[in-house]
């Protein structure tokens, strides 16, 4: 079954397979419905039916958080296709309209019984379970309930795709890792998080049926709650003459510049596919007459690459300017250290003092690839050393996934 | 020594050396939930006023009430809700109420839901570390969500909010009302930075300092609710 989600379907070698248990791993904070409401819908209209366990809320607010997400799935609820097993009202003594009630919420051998009623009754090409969640059926059932939650063999039993969702909550390792041994396949969605939380990707880790790819893919939700792939932007500021179009390009998959006489003019642009990444760079011109370009460009930034000019101290307090100007303060950031072989180079300590930086601020200090091929009044961008460079990237990268 | 954080509630700051180290995260007990409502407000409208965006997430009331209630008292949070304040309403949908949307409110469907308390909390300090890079969460009540999940997924749902917001340089209050939960007590306050008490004495309320990061010049001190916020002396 697709999913719909074109680089998700790619990552798991064309979609879910049939019998199988997929764990949606989620951490706190990161919003696992687009894809749940997405895989829901996919189902539906291919004709499938779903039975969609609720145990946190009622089965009638999530309809309606469909609903304002973009989803209409009334007349699949309608006409039976999408039934909701309901083993949250039973927790407060609620009454509930749902046709699947689980009594004793709290016991996870009755919760998997009226699953396997509901999934008995389901109409439907196909059958889908969408088990909202084991992280909370672990929270509510206690933690040795695990054993007992049986998806995969409900999914085998029923040719069905059971899709769990696990909320991944500071539990102890060994738990953690059964829930990892259960999933026959693991989607997981992963924030990059600096101070606060920025962007979400998505990693396939996990898929018994296709080699998976390591690859991050960062996505958003459109307002019609479809997701899109996401090209993060990263920002490339520094001093006029500190090396920026050099890194880029030397960087760079592919990279233009847009300049006169050798010095940039509007901006630099590079593309970059590195560590499972697809990232865009965008570099600012140095003079201050460029200023506005900064906080504009900054506005949409993940992360922040800020080139000096080592040898040049005189220029680090005009970094420092465009870095407060560009208002990307508390992005992911890493300073390079360009010129760093150039007598009177400032080490990346000295670098960081200068700058008055925190100290677990990343400086790394650039080379260039091979000095004597830099001619006099060629203003080409100079080549820097590719190992540096990605040093480079790998720090700021290694922000984005942490 | 770390940069404090003025908390701008009157006396508080003297007694505390100046103020919170930043991301201070701490437990308030109470026996006196009305005037811990005064104080937390207080708290948060101080740090709005000096341009702190705030996060309260309500438990026992609508944010609705709590502006109506804090009106009365002068302060106008409503005024600071283009930007600055924002409020995770945990109480109106599971209490059947249909209240109209207000992009300052996020509501949340059920006391259990606390994956998507975590998830707008999330969203609204992203937002607000745009603003300033302090920022103040009260959370009340904790005791409440005691009562409808078991206390160790409360726990962990505290150390994963606590982690985030002291991440994102917040300090945050989480306010637990005594009585049943009194046995939970140690192991709550080993989860946090700090723990103050507020009980009710034949003189009046009660505020206890238990344990700070560092001295404090006065471990009690008196609560008095004036006409525009609290005030310890």
């Amino acid at each position: 079954m697709k999913t719909k989600i074109v680089s998700l379907d790619k990552l798991l070698g064309g979609g879910l397979e049939d019998k199988s248990l997929i764990v949606l791993w989620t951490s706190p904070g990161v919003d696992c419905s687009p894809f749940v409401y997405q895989i829901t819908i996919s189902a539906l209209n291919g004709g499938d039916g779903v039975v969609f366990l609720t145990q946190t809320k009622r089965a009638d607010l999530v309809v309606e958080d469909m609903k304002r997400k973009g989803w209409a799935v009334d007349k699949f609820v309608d006409d039976g296709k999408l039934c909701f097993v309901d083993a949250y009202s039973k927790l407060l003594s609620a009454p509930s309209k749902q046709k699947y009630v689980v009594e004793k919420p709290k016991d996870i051998s009755q919760v998997m019984a009226v699953l396997e009623k509901a999934m008995a009754g389901l109409n439907g090409k196909n059958k889908v379970l969408i088990f909202d969640s084991i992280s909370s059926s672990l929270d509510i059932c206690g933690e040795d309930s695990l054993p007992k939650i049986n998806l995969k063999e409900l999914a085998d039993k029923h040719n069905a795709i059971a899709l769990g969702i696990f909320v991944q909550w500071p539990y102890e390792k060994k738990l953690v890792d059964a829930v990892k041994e259960k999933a026959d396949a693991i989607i997981q969605l992963n924030a990059i998080e600096d101070k606060v939380i920025l962007r979400e990707f998505f990693t396939v880790p996990k898929v018994s049926w296709h080699k998976p790819a390591k690859k991050g893919v960062p996505y958003k939700v459109l307002p019609t709650g479809e997701i899109a792939v996401y090209v993060p932007k990263v920002l490339v500021i520094g001093p006029y003459n500190a090396g920026k179009s050099s890194f880029i390009h030397s960087v760079s998959d592919r990279a233009v510049s847009v300049d006169r006489l050798g010095t940039t003019i509007a901006l630099d642009h590079g593309h970059v596919d590195y560590a499972g990444f697809s990232v865009d760079l965008f570099g600012t011109p140095g003079q201050e007459r460029f200023d506005p370009l900064l906080e504009m460009l900054g506005g949409e930034a993940l992360g922040v690459i800020v080139v000096v000019d080592s040898t040049s101290p005189e220029t680090f307090k005009r970094a420092k300017e465009m870095i407060a100007k560009s208002r990307t303060t508390g992005l992911p950031s890493v300073v390079v250290a360009n010129k760093a072989d150039f007598k009177g180079a400032k080490k990346p300590e000295e670098v960081r003092q200068l700058m008055v930086l925190q100290k677990d601020a990343i400086v790394i200090p650039v080379v260039a690839e091979d000095l004597s091929s830099i001619k006099p009044g060629v203003k080409e961008p100079c080549k820097l050393k590719k190992s540096d460079v990605n040093k480079v990237l790998e720090a700021l990268l290694g922000k984005f996934g942490e | 020594m770390a940069d404090l954080l003025e908390t701008r509630v009157k006396g508080l700051d003297k007694a505390l050396g100046g103020g919170l180290p930043g991301g201070t995260s701490i437990l308030l007990t109470t026996e006196t939930p009305e005037k811990t409502g005064f104080f937390c407000l207080d708290f948060l409208y101080r740090g709005l006023a000096s341009k702190q965006p705030a996060m309260m997430i309500t438990t026992d009331k609508s944010p609705e009430e709590i502006k109506i209630d804090a009106v009365k008292r002068g302060q106008t949070f409503v005024r600071f809700e283009e930007k600055f304040m924002r409020w995770i309403d945990v109480y109106s949908i599971p209490a059947g109420r249909s209240p109209d949307e207000n992009p300052a409110i996020n509501r949340v469907s059920s006391y259990l839901s606390l994956y998507d308390i975590t998830i707008s909390a999330s969203i609204f300090q992203s937002n607000f570390y745009k603003l300033n890079q302090c920022h103040r969460v009260v959370l009340d009540s904790l005791s409440t969500l005691i009562v409808r999940n078991n206390s160790q997924t409360v726990m962990r749902f505290m150390q994963v909010l606590t982690e985030k917001t002291k991440k994102a340089g917040g300090s945050l209050i989480y306010v637990l009302k005594k009585g049943l939960y009194a046995h939970l007590e140690p192991e709550l306050e080993k989860m946090v930075d700090a723990h103050f008490d507020m009980v009710q004495t034949d003189k009046g309320t009660v505020f206890k300092i238990l344990k700070f990061p560092s001295e404090v010049s006065r471990k009690e001190l008196n609560l008095k609710v004036t006409r525009t916020g609290v005030e310890l002396g």
